[in-house]
This record gives structure tokens, sequence and C-alpha cells, in this order.
């Protein structure tokens, strides 16, 4: 099978690119022991705010969410789908319909039946409304039918290549429509006290403090979820860090840099990027080509050389986030590729295609003055690229502000010169990637196109790819498509991949198994070392 | 208040914009913001998820725990001190503790705060890294007391080294007066000279500098209780900041304003009850 030779391959590269877990992660897979029952997981997270899963993409909220709502698929390490409320589907000849069959017996947390008037409730009323990411699919889907009770039918408007990879919690968790149905899903109280079908059914919310689930003995998954209990602390990063070292927390899910590095090659802790590729997306630095001398190619091409991308990865990542190869990230293994137009670094090289530009040093040594608009968050990245441009005459000016306010200037105002920008490429390069590239998305509005780049041959390709159905076609395109833009420049890319989360392998095993948003989804198949063998 | 969130369609925004109001003209926003004050209700946050009266009100008794404790100990170790070192004047005793009080009047609670972690929960095992619960167990009073300890003592530390440093000049300026000659003279013990005599013409500064503190115990806590995972106003003051939470900011704001209010009057039925001589009005 063609799936099978692409999986192998893509867990050789992963096997190679997954430093970090080599050292540790492989204890989980080498010891095959039968799970055990009971236990609960201490898990240093952010604090939610509401816990509807429809309404948000907060990545606070998701981690836990997850564990007590489903979607209707779930993507694998290599953002296949996989069943979750739905067990099977398939789609039409046409590409337009897909018509999923719904797992039997799926009960919500309060006894109620699930069935497909939820999953057409959830997206007709919320998620196509309300969902931040998932209401632009509304252009997208016709229309949701529900012919029976465990059937569900999407009609696309035209043929949409992604549509599976969001159909998962993240992006198309379902509610209860009898509990939200003639409410308003923002302020509705059931918000606060979330029921739903998944693993764990939630228990108690103090904002500030914790949440705390436990267990949900009539999953739809038998013999699942093995923990009788999950606890998520509110904490900041360096309490978390705290009380991770401390042994008061199993599970930490954002560290920082530095704090990933002090648990690792620790006895007892495993620090992973696996389990996380939902989360991998490649750091750019980006340019405003509508503006001289960024409209110069050339230019462009010259900074790339200027910067140090390994030395940046080194020191503002601590090593965590790889020097990026290509514009997308290597984490969608099917469309990667990093046989594009490399910039090594080259002060020399990069000095010499200046001169060529006409962009001269003056008698200061300066060729022209610029400025980078940026947040806390990139600080110590800003300060690198100040001083590697230096170094060929462009002299940067830092203009450090809070993020609303370069999400502003970047993308509705356009009032720049260089800036930054951190989101992910979700899943599907159809998804987060396109739309910092594509010239029908340079819009005012936060997270599109930054840049003003705009090539009509790019947004060609980039639409066959979202009418393509056939994966591996689709990989080509992409890999003309990353070509194409690392040979333009527009943006660039400065560091690729994921932080890394940490967990006590020591008393927790099961980690590496429920795909690449594992985060959110952890609870059902995570158990306890020190569990009994059998439920009691 | 997206900030938390990633992409956002168009359609979208102009949906909260609406939901939000901000469609509507600001002295009507304004107008209508106050008008639902007055009744007590402060509006909704949607990052918490509810209305913001409420999410006050859930995080009350929390920072009341840890402030209130705080403020006593502040109180009784400021005063007691500051009286000795007054008594001790130019003693070596009232050295140590100048010393002392000046060294936790400057230190950054969040240093202090992590060292005291990393020191009895990370390496010795002793207390809580933080929270006010433990993630699993028991749980009850005792459990609350464990985790109280640390941010307590880092917070009364901390206010505790201007009272002592006020309470011991007052102390040392009422001690030269004339009544406390008189009472010496009478052959008062120099023990009531200066508990029955002194103090209480002393306490008043210090009851400006404590009761001032109870204006601003909502803010300064902000950063022991980040530091120590207290589930408090402080820390919701800080997460709202970040996630610009307008509707919790402003409902803090007020709040808070009242808390101010309130200790002033406190402040003035205390100097009231000091000193009889005062009038109000």
């Amino acid at each position: 099978m063609r799936h099978a030779a692409h999986r192998i391959a893509a867990a050789a590269l992963l096997l190679v690119l997954l430093v970090l877990s080599a050292a540790s992660g492989a204890a989980d897979t080498a010891i095959r022991a039968k799970p055990l029952y009971g236990g609960t997981l201490v898990v240093a997270a952010g604090d939610p705010g509401p816990l509807n899963p429809a309404i948000t993409s907060s990545g606070q909220a998701h981690p836990i969410t997850g564990q007590i709502f489903n979607g209707l698929i779930r993507l694998d390490r290599y953002f296949s789908p996989t069943p979750d409320l739905a067990r099977s589907w398939r789609v039409s000849k046409d590409g337009r319909t897909y018509t999923f069959e719904l797992a039997p017996n799926v009960r919500w947390h309060d006894g109620r039946p699930f069935s497909s008037a939820d999953v057409k409730y959830t997206y007709e009323q919320v998620l196509l409304k309300l969902h931040p990411r998932t209401a632009t699919l509304a252009d997208v889907i016709e229309r949701v039918s529900a012919p029976s009770r465990n059937v569900v039918v999407f009609r696309l408007k035209q043929r949409y290549a992604p549509f599976l990879t969001w159909l998962d919690e993240d992006n198309g968790a379902i509610l209860p429509k009898h509990l939200y149905e003639g409410t308003d899903p923002l302020t509705n109280p059931v918000n606060l006290r979330p029921v739903g079908t998944g693993p764990f059914k939630f228990e108690s919310y103090t904002p500030g403090d914790r949440v705390v689930l436990v267990r949900n003995p009539s999953y739809f998954k038998a013999g699942l979820p093995r923990l009788d209990k999950l606890v998520f602390r509110a904490m900041q990063s360096a309490q978390a860090a705290q009380a991770f070292e401390a042994g008061e927390v199993d599970l930490y899910m954002f560290p920082s840099g530095p704090d990933a590095l002090r648990f690792l090659n620790r006895p007892g802790i495993t620090v992973t990027e696996r389990g996380r590729e939902g989360a991998a997306r490649v750091v750019p630095l980006i340019l405003n080509v509508r503006k001289s001398p960024f409209d110069d190619v050339r230019v462009r091409r010259a900074m790339a050389y200027a910067l140090d991308t390994d030395f940046i990865a080194r020191t503002a990542y601590a090593g965590v986030l790889k020097p990026a190869k290509s514009p997308l990230t290597r984490f969608i293994t099917w469309a990667y590729t990093s046989k594009v137009q490399q910039y090594p670094h080259d002060t020399a090289r990069a000095n010499a295609i200046l001169d060529e530009t006409g962009a001269r040093r003056g008698s200061n040594g300066t060729r022209f003055r610029t400025s980078l608009i940026y947040d806390a968050s990139f600080a110590r990245q800003a300060e690198l690229i100040k001083t590697q441009l230096a170094d060929v005459g462009i002299v940067v000016d830092l203009k450090l502000m809070d993020m609303n306010s370069w999400v502003r200037k970047l993308y509705i105002d356009k009032d720049f010169d260089l800036g930054y920008t951190n989101f992910t490429h979700p899943a599907d390069p159809d998804v987060g990637w396109k739309r910092i590239y594509l010239c029908s998305n340079y819009v005012k509005a936060p997270f599109t196109n930054g840049s003003g780049y705009c090539n009509q041959q790019v947004d060609d390709l980039f639409r066959k790819a979202t009418e393509e159905l056939d994966q591996a076609k689709r990989g080509a395109i992409y890999r003309q498509l990353q070509r194409k833009l690392a040979s333009d420049v527009p943006v660039i890319p400065l560091v690729d991949g994921i932080g890394p989360w940490v967990y006590r392998n020591s008393e927790f095993r099961g980690f590496g198994n429920s795909g690449s948003k594992e985060q959110f989804a952890f609870g059902e198949k995570v158990w306890w070392t020190k569990g009994s063998s059998s439920r009691r | 208040m997206l900030a938390g969130q990633s992409g956002a369609d168009p359609e979208y925004l102009a949906l909260l914009r609406t939901r939000l109001q901000l469609d509507r003209p600001l002295p009507y926003q304004v107008a209508s913001y106050l008008r639902d004050a007055a009744q007590g209700d402060l509006g909704f946050s949607l990052v918490q998820g509810r209305p913001v009266r409420d999410a006050i009100a859930g995080r009350l008794a929390a920072s009341a725990l840890l402030s209130g404790t705080a403020f006593v100990l502040a109180a009784l170790l400021g005063i007691g001190l500051g009286v000795i070192a007054a008594a001790r004047r130019g003693g070596a005793v009232d050295g140590a503790i100048s010393v002392c009080s000046l060294l936790a009047f400057s230190l950054p609670v969040f240093w202090l705060g992590q060292l005291l972690v990393a020191l009895f929960a990370v390496r010795l095992h002793w207390l809580p890294a933080g929270g006010m619960r433990s993630a699993d167990g028991p749980g009850g009073s005792l459990d609350v007391v464990r985790h109280l300890v640390l941010p307590a003592s880092t917070f009364a530390l901390l206010l505790a080294a201007l009272v002592v440093r006020v309470t011991r000049t007052a102390t040392a300026e009422a001690l030269g007066e004339d009544y406390v000659t008189s009472a010496r003279a009478k052959g008062a013990s120099e023990r009531r000279v200066l508990l029955r005599h002194a103090l209480p013409n002393a306490l008043r500064p210090v009851v400006t500098v404590l009761t001032g503190y109870l204006g601003i115990i909502l803010t300064g806590a902000v950063l022991v209780e980040t530091v120590f995972v207290w589930p408090g106003l402080g820390r919701l003051l800080y997460d709202s900041v970040l996630s610009r939470d307008t509707p919790m900011l402003a409902g803090m704001l007020l709040f808070s304003a009242a808390l101010v209010v309130c200790a002033n009057i406190l402040a003035d039925l205390l100097y009231r009850l000091l000193d009889p001589r005062t009038r109000f009005g």
C-alpha cells in the first residue's frame, strides 16, 4: 500500500528528527507492559476559562476539553484521520459528499444518548458560527444532514482536500444539543460544568486553581480510560517547573526552552515533541515586500544569507526548535521537502549581493535603516537579528510592543518593515500555511498574509492543492510551492519545530499513542505504573 | 480578548463586535455600563466564562485568607519588633532589627518567593510548592494551612518591614515626650511606660500604614499570588491584564476603589479609638 511505504519513510525521518525524544522516549515503546488501572495524573496547564471546546481555539482550554469531548475523527502522528465519534466514513466520487457512520451506544455524561442530531446541531449552530477557526468552514460546507440516528452527511460546495483534518476535537468538538439548544453558547452556564462524551467526566473547576476530571465508566471505547482522575492545575511556567521538580505535578504541558532542557536526560522523565506534531510551525521573519528596499528579491535573499538561523535556534530557542530548512514545517511529512534554495550563513555573500543592488554602505558603514516590531516573547530573537543584520550594514531599530499592538501594525495597518509571527501550521498546509502567502489573503485581518507577497502562480498552485484529493499529488504541489517560496523569500524562515512537553515516565506510561494532538487526548490511553491489574 | 486564540474569521469578529455592543457609540457604552454597575451587574467576562461579579466573588475568600493572615502577621511582627527596637534604641538588637527590616523592605517578592519554594518545597519537601490545596488526597483545613505558610510568611515579611520602621520611629519619638517623663517620675515601670503610655500614642502613623495596606492588598498580592499559584484576586487581575479582559479589569477597578474607600473609613474610626480627641467632620 502506498500509504504504508509513506509511513515507514515518515517514521524513519521522524526518528532522525526527534532528537529530543530519542533519549527518553524510546523507553516507552521498549517496555510493552500490560496497562494497569487506577491513579491520578496531575497536569500543570493554564487557567482554561470556559470549557466549551466548540467556541474556542484556546491552547489553555483544549488540553482539558479534549479529555471531556470528542470530535468525529482524530488525527494520527502523520495527520491522517482515525476514528473517534465516527467509526467509518466514505467520500463520494465527486469528492463533495462525506458520509460518516457514528459509533453506536455513545452516551453523554448525563446519561442521554448521543446521536447524529448532536453533530448537526453543533456544526450548524455553534462551530460554523462561533469557533474562531472553524467558522471559516462555513464557506465550504453547503449543508449538514442527519439522515438517521447514526449517520451524518456533509455536503461541500466544492472539492476541499483538507476537510477531514478539521473534524477533530480541537476544531470540531461535538456538544450535547439537549443542553445547548435555544441558549447562547457563549454564555451558557453549562460551559463551566461541561457534559461531553469523552473518557473523563467533569467534576469541578476552581478558577485560577484547578480543574478536576474523573473517569467515565461508560466510555464508548471499551477498556478506556485507565486512569481514575485527572487534575489540571493552573500555573505559570516558573511555578509549573518548580512544582514538577518538587514532584507535585506529573505532566508539564508548556515548558519554556530552558525548562525543557533542565529536565532533559533526567531518569524517570520524558521530554518529547511526540504527540505535539499538531502544534508544529515555522517561525518566520516577515518582510514588508510592498516597501523599498524589501520589494527587491535580492535584498531579501541577502538578508537570508546574513541571518545565522543555526545560532538563533541554539541560543534563542535553546536548541529545542531547529533551524528551518524550508518555509513549511518538517512535521507535515507528506508535503515537506528540504530540497529548496538554502541560505547558509554567509556574511560575505550577503554583502556582495547588497553591493550589487546598489544599497551601498554610507560613510558610517550603514546601508539602510529599518525597524522590527515584536513582543517580549521574541526579545532574544530580535536582539540576534539586529546584531546579525548589523554585520552586513543593515541597522535595525527594535520596537518592542505588546502582541496586540504588533498584530495591529503588521496585519491591519500594514505599517512596518520587519515583523514576525508565531502561528502554527496545523495538520494541513492548506489551513495554516497557505494564509501566509496567498495574494487574496492580503487583507486587513489578523494572522493573514503579512508580507504583502503576491504571485498569481503561487495562488493558482495553492488552489490546485485545495481541490486535489490525492495526497501524493498534493504533496508534489506543496513541494513545488516550497521551492518557489524559498526562492522568493517573502518571509525568512527562522526556526522549525514545536516545544516539547514533559512527563514523569517512571509513573505514567501509554503516551505517544494518541495522535498529533495528543495534548488534547492523552487521558484516553495513559496509565499509572502503580495501578492494579484489573478494574475493581 | 482574542489574544490567546489563534486565527479568527472576519464574520466571527463582526459577530463578537455586535454582541459586545462595540458597534454602539461610546457614550452609550459608558452609560449602559454605569447603569448596570449601579445595579450590581459588572458585565460578563467571556475569558472567564462567567459574570464579572461571580468571578470576583469566587476569588475573594482565597485572597482574604492570604492577605488577612499576612496582614495580621505583619501587624504583630511589625509592631512587636518596632517597639523592641525603640526600647533598645542604639543597641545591637535595634541594629539587627533595622538591618533585617531594611533587607525585607528591599527584597523583590518573586525572588524571595522562588527562593523559599526552592528550599522548602523542591529541596526539603516540607511544604508544597504552590496552590491552595493538594492535587490529590484528603484535603481539609490542615492542608490549606500547609499551603498558606509560605505565601503568607513571604507577604507578611514584606508588609512588616515598613511597619517595623514606622513603629520604631514613632515609639522612639513618643519616649522623648513630657508625659513619658512624668510617667517615669510617678514611678511607672519601664515596661508600663512603653506599652501603656508611649505605644498607644505612637500607633497613629502605624494605623495609617496598615490601613493603607488594606487598600493595596489587592494589587500587592499580585506577585505573591503569582509566585505561589494562589487562586486569589491578584492572579485574576494579572491574568485579566494578559488576556485583555476589559470587563474584568473595569470590574476589579471598581471593586478595589471601593476597598480603598472602606479602608480609609476604617482608618478614621481607628484614629478615634486611639485618640478620643479626634473629631469627625
